[in-house]
């Protein structure tokens, strides 16, 4: 079986109900699962393992423009919650799998740097329900 | 709450999937449209509430003859079959 490789171009992200994905050059949602250790005292001295909490975010790095920043700043400020999605390759293929979350952004650090392009990291922490992914096909 | 809006999109990006220039109907929650609206993404076309008229019947023809109002047996009639 072959896989439906492809080289990312047109993922569609979307902040508020509002398609930004022009104004990013990456995104994706970094999950971790803590490992806590639970080991004890024992004849083996083996250790032991159990799954703790997990860690889910978007992550990305946005060009700052003003558009952008008209969205993204008032939800920034206000720790407004929002729904937030991405869709890998969405912006050509509306079956592809949807990542979305009722997020707060907890990260907004536009800067420039002189002669270069500007861009700046962006991280959106999701509520309690996390990120669910869902349309798969 | 039985109420959602017509919106069109006036913005220069999608908005919920979206085109600019199109009208949608949708039920959003306030303050996302709110929100919505000052970023100038979507205009309120029209709110739609949703009622239910007080006398209702149904449409004629609708249900069989027996079971229209003005033929449905009556106490008597039925009386009268026995």
């Amino acid at each position: 079986m072959t896989y439906t490789k492809l080289i990312a171009h047109s993922d569609k992200i979307t902040i508020d109900g509002t398609d930004v994905s022009n104004s990013f050059r990456t995104f994706g949602r970094p999950s971790e699962d803590s490992r806590e250790d639970v080991s004890g005292f024992s004849a083996t001295g083996n250790d032991e393992f159990l799954p703790g909490t997990r860690d889910q975010r978007f992550e990305g790095e946005a060009f700052y423009t003003e558009e952008l920043a008209l969205i993204v700043e008032p939800l920034y400020k206000n720790r407004t919650t929002c729904t937030i999605t991405w869709q890998p390759n969405g912006l050509v293929d509306a079956t592809r799998e949807i990542y979305s979350g009722t997020c707060t952004i907890s990260e907004f650090s536009p800067s420039n740097t002189r002669g270069s392009a500007s861009v700046f990291p962006f991280v959106a922490l999701p509520d309690a329900n996390g990120i669910q992914v869902g349309n798969w096909t | 709450m039985n109420t959602y809006g017509v919106y069109k999109v006036i913005g220069k990006r999608e908005y919920r999937g979206h085109a600019p220039g199109s009208t949608f109907e949708a039920r959003i929650d306030r303050p996302a449209e709110q929100r919505a609206i000052e970023r100038g993404d979507i205009e309120l076309v029209q709110r739609v509430e949703i009622t239910v008229p007080a006398q209702r019947t149904f449409p004629q023809g609708w249900l069989p003859p027996m079971l229209e109002p003005d033929t449905a047996p009556t106490s008597e009639a039925k009386e009268d079959r026995k």
